[in-house]
């Protein structure tokens, strides 16, 4: 299980690549997060809707109410073209993050 | 079936937010939880194990209600900053500026001052003070 504060820097990475695909409400962005990275990254409300709507301040990402075919209303979230600006530089730094690691914990077991 | 708006409603009620804007979030975050009750329903979970699991999403309200509003008003006091301060201030300033410039070319010049020879240096043109002051009066 990735510890909490890893969790807080990578929560946008995840928000940010899992809208790049559509639009999506809270509700169906956290059970795919979930789904995809089998259950490491998990949003609670709690840690969920803060961030989202940190990031529609700051342009990258833009909510919307929408009713769903069984009559629910919802409010979706899409990538801006400031989130998906954003998208590419923050993959980037935590993919060099990340292989940085690697290569640390290579050199430490050796 | 529970009325997740009202729970959320009761204890995020006040939200520091405009009411069209607290509606929304009420609104947003109740869909959301019967959404997580459904969902773990449709799993088989009993009914009561659903909602317990539901209602640990929020393990401290105010706090959430805390960070909801700072997530959601920080920008918007910037935007009303901009509005009340920054747009005047430029505009105050980019107008003397130009001003400034009209009186340094159409105006008197009598910002002179030269060498005595007795006393240091001395102001030549008492005119001077008299634009100076009148200029910062229109400011």
């Amino acid at each position: 299980m990735i510890r909490a504060g890893i969790k807080r820097g990578t929560a946008e990475l995840a928000i940010l690549s899992v809208l790049e695909s559509g639009a999506l409400h809270g509700y169906e962005m956290a059970r795919r997060i979930e789904e995809q990275t089998k259950g490491s990254l998990r949003f609670t409300l709690a840690a969920l809707y803060p961030m989202l709507y940190r990031m529609e301040q700051r342009g990258w990402i833009r909510g919307a109410w929408e009713v769903s075919p069984s009559g629910r209303r919802r409010r979706c979230y899409r990538l801006t073209a400031a989130g998906k600006k954003k998208l590419s530089p923050l993959r980037k730094e935590w993919s060099e993050l990340f292989s940085a690691l690697r290569r640390l914990t290579k050199v430490s077991h050796a | 079936m529970r009325d997740w708006e009202a729970l959320v409603e009761e204890h995020l009620g006040g939200l520091a937010l405009e009411p069209a804007e607290r509606a929304d979030v009420i609104a947003e975050l109740a869909a959301h939880l019967a959404e997580t009750c459904e969902g773990l329903r449709k799993q088989g979970m009993t009914e009561e194990k659903a909602v317990q699991r539901t209602l640990s999403q929020v393990e401290d309200w105010q706090e959430l209600r805390r960070r909801i509003q700072i997530a959601r008003r920080k920008e918007n006091i910037m935007t009303n900053r901009v509005k009340q301060f920054w747009f005047p201030s430029l505009l105050t300033l980019l107008l003397s500026m130009g001003l400034l410039m009209l009186i340094e070319r159409l105006g008197p010049k009598p910002w002179v001052i030269a060498p005595d020879h007795k006393m240091g240096w001395s102001l030549i043109a008492p005119a001077a003070e008299s634009t100076f002051l009148g200029y910062f009066c229109f400011l």
